[in-house]
C-alpha cells in the first residue's frame, strides 16, 4: 500500500509532510483522514512549529500502530502479511529485539527539557496519540514524585492561593488521632 | 487548494484555544484532563501531599471521579497483624480501615491511613460484643457509592443485621435491618461465627458460620448492604479433616480448600450468589520448604495458611502463610492463572493473626460518593 502524503500546518504557519499511515497514530488526525479532506493543508493552531516535528517523529515511528508494538514502520508495514497466532521462537526473538530496540528509542526520544514536554504533551492531548500522551504524562508524573508541594510551586510557576488559615487547617487533622488509636 | 478543516474528534474546539491562550509556559494553566491524567499515576500518600499545592489541585484531589479513577489505577498491598502487637484493624475496603480502640475494646472507628481523617462509630443497639473481632463487615456499595459497616448479631437461635451508613446525613447511626433475621438453629444446633474476618465483596459480606454440633458443617451467611437481604449458603463440600478458608477471587467469593494430609489445594468459587452455586475452578499444590540440615522439625510440622487474595489485571493471587516452630514464617504468593508461585519478601517475624489486602486510596471516611456520576460530567465538561 503506497502512502499519501499530509501536510501538517503549525501555529506559525509553517507546513510540514507526514505520510498518511504515520498520521494515522493520531486518532484527530485519523478522523480528518477519513472526513475526506486529504487533499488539503490540515491547519493545527495549537501545535508550534518547534514541537511538530516531534510529534511527527513520533507519529513515523507507530504509525499503523494501534496500541501494540506488533508492528513498526519500517519501510513501509506489509499489512497483507498476517502475524501467525502459533507460537514461533524466531518471530518471538524478533519481537524481543523490536521491543528493546523501541524502548532505546523512546528513551533518546524522550530526553527534552519540561518545556517541551508540556508542549509535547498538550500537542498529545489535542491530537489524541494516546502512546505519545502516556510516555509524556508518564514522565511528568515520575518529574513530580520526588517533590514537596513547595518546590512543584516553584518549579511550575504556581502560586498558593490558599489563606494562612486553610494552609494551618491542612495541617491539624493528625492531631485527631490519639493513644486510643494510634499504631505502635 | 486549501479546505477548511473542522476538528471534530476529541475535545471542543472552544476549550482548546482557551487553553492555548492561557499558557504561559508553566504548569499552572495545565488542562485539567492533563493535570488528572499524571496525579493519578501517583501513589496516594504523595498525591494527598500535593493538595497544599493550589485550590485547582485540591478540588482536583477531592473529586469523587479522581478518587475513583486513582483507587482503580492503585496496586494493592497488606495489612498484617503479627502476633497480639497492633491488634486492632478489623477490617479494609478501598483504602478504608474499620479499627478497633486498644483500651475500650468495644469502640470502634474508620479511618483512612493516608489522610488521617478518622470518624468515631457509636456502639451498636445489641450487647453481643462475644465475637466483636468477626462480627463486623465492612464493605463499599458501588450503586450507592456508600461505606457501609454491617454487623451480625447472633443470639444463639438466629442471626440478625444491623447497618451503619457511612458519611450520612444526620450522623452515623446502627440501624436494625427489618427482615434481616435468618433461622440457623434447629433443636440443639449451635453455630459460631468466629473462625476469619467476613469477606466482603462489591457490598455484599459473607460471614462463614461452623456448626459445632457433630457433624459439623459450614454455612455462609452472606448479608448484602445494598439490597439489605439476607442469604443463607451451603458450602460444596464439607470435611472435619479439611481446612477451608474464604478469600476474594475476581469479585467472587471463593473457598480453598486443604486437605491437611497433603499440600494440595482445591478453589471453589461462589458463581451464583442468590442460587448458592459453588464450581471448582482450580486444583494446585504448594512446594514443600526447602529442608536445611539444621532444621529439627520434619516437614509436615510445617504449617501453610491460606492468608489473603487479590486480583489484579486479570491475575488473581493466592498469598500463604508458611510457618513452623522453628523459623520465622515465609510468604508465598500463588498465580492460579500462570499456576506460578513466589517467594514475597515480608519483614514478618511472628506468624500473622490477620491478613488484610489493602490499598491505599483518597476516600473519606465521612463522605458518602453517590454523587460520582455526576461529578465526572462536571470535570471534563
Amino acid at each position: 500500500m503506497s502512502s499519501t502524503k499530509i501536510f501538517l500546518k503549525s501555529s506559525d504557519d509553517k507546513t510540514f509532510e507526514i505520510d498518511e499511515t504515520a498520521a494515522r497514530a493520531s486518532e484527530t488526525l485519523k478522523n480528518i483522514i477519513d472526513g475526506g479532506c486529504l487533499d488539503g493543508v490540515i491547519p493545527l493552531p495549537n501545535v508550534s512549529s518547534n514541537i511538530l516535528p516531534k510529534v511527527i517523529e513520533y507519529c513515523k515511528k507507530h504509525g499503523g500502530d494501534n496500541g501494540s508494538s506488533k508492528k513498526i514502520a519500517n519501510g513501509g508495514v506489509d499489512k497483507d502479511k498476517e502475524i501467525l497466532p502459533d507460537y514461533d521462537e524466531e518471530e518471538d526473538k524478533r519481537e524481543k529485539v523490536r521491543v528493546d530496540e523501541l524502548k532505546k528509542w523512546e528513551e533518546e526520544y524522550m530526553d527534552f527539557d519540561q518545556q517541551v514536554l508540556y508542549d509535547l504533551m498538550l500537542a498529545a492531548n489535542y491530537l489524541h496519540i494516546k502512546g505519545l500522551l502516556d510516555l509524556t504524562v508518564e514522565k511528568a508524573a515520575s518529574m513530580i514524585r520526588g517533590r514537596t508541594p513547595d518546590q512543584i510551586r516553584e518549579n511550575f510557576n504556581i502560586n498558593s492561593d490558599f489563606t494562612p488559615e486553610e494552609e494551618e487547617e491542612m495541617i491539624l487533622i493528625e492531631d485527631e488521632w490519639d493513644d486510643e488509636w494510634a499504631f505502635d | 487548494m486549501r479546505k477548511a478543516v473542522k476538528v471534530e474528534a476529541g475535545a471542543s474546539a472552544a476549550k482548546i484555544s482557551k487553553s492555548l491562550i492561557l499558557k504561559k509556559n508553566d504548569m499552572s494553566y495545565l488542562p485539567q484532563e492533563l493535570l488528572f491524567n499524571i496525579l493519578v499515576r501517583l501513589p496516594a500518600d504523595k498525591v494527598y501531599e500535593f493538595r497544599r499545592v493550589c485550590r485547582s489541585w485540591y478540588t482536583l484531589i477531592h473529586d469523587p471521579f479522581f478518587i475513583k479513577s486513582h483507587l482503580e489505577r492503585s496496586k494493592p498491598g497488606f495489612i498484617v497483624k503479627q502476633g497480639f502487637v497492633n491488634k486492632n484493624v478489623l477490617g479494609s475496603c478501598n483504602g478504608l480501615v474499620l479499627l478497633k480502640g486498644k483500651k475500650k475494646q468495644s469502640s470502634l472507628s474508620v479511618a483512612n491511613l493516608i489522610t488521617k481523617q478518622r470518624v468515631n462509630i457509636p456502639s451498636t443497639t445489641s450487647d453481643h460484643h462475644d465475637y466483636l473481632d468477626y462480627s463486623y463487615g465492612f464493605t463499599y456499595v458501588p450503586e450507592a457509592g456508600t461505606f457501609k459497616l454491617v454487623h451480625l448479631v447472633d443470639d444463639r437461635w438466629t442471626v440478625t443485621f444491623e447497618v451503619l451508613s457511612l458519611g450520612c446525613f444526620g450522623g452515623h447511626k446502627w440501624r436494625c435491618v427489618n427482615g434481616s433475621s435468618i433461622s440457623l438453629n434447629s433443636e440443639n444446633d449451635k453455630w459460631q461465627f468466629r473462625n476469619q474476618h467476613p469477606i466482603s465483596i462489591n457490598g455484599i459480606v459473607h460471614f462463614a458460620g461452623v456448626r459445632l454440633v457433630q457433624p459439623s458443617s459450614i454455612h455462609i451467611v452472606s448479608f448484602d448492604a445494598g439490597a439489605e437481604v439476607v442469604q443463607k449458603i451451603r458450602v460444596p463440600i464439607h470435611d472435619d479433616k479439611e481446612c477451608n478458608t474464604f478469600i476474594e477471587l475476581g469479585g467472587m467469593l471463593s473457598m480453598v480448600q486443604n486437605s491437611n494430609t497433603n499440600n494440595t489445594y482445591s478453589v471453589w468459587i461462589l458463581k451464583d450468589w442468590l442460587k448458592g452455586s459453588w464450581e471448582k475452578q482450580y486444583m494446585f499444590s504448594i512446594s514443600k520448604p526447602s529442608i536445611k540440615a539444621t532444621v529439627h522439625w520434619s516437614d509436615s510440622s510445617s504449617i501453610i495458611d491460606v492468608r489473603s487474595s487479590f486480583s489484579r489485571k486479570g491475575r488473581k493471587i493466592i498469598i500463604f502463610e508458611r510457618r513452623s516452630f522453628s523459623s520465622t514464617p515465609s510468604h508465598i504468593a500463588y498465580d492460579l492463572e500462570s499456576s506460578e508461585e513466589y517467594e514475597l519478601q515480608f519483614d514478618i517475624r511472628q506468624h500473622s493473626t490477620a491478613f488484610f489486602t489493602h490499598v491505599n486510596s483518597l476516600f473519606s471516611p465521612k463522605l458518602c460518593y453517590n454523587w460520582v456520576h455526576l461529578s465526572s460530567q462536571r470535570l471534563f465538561s
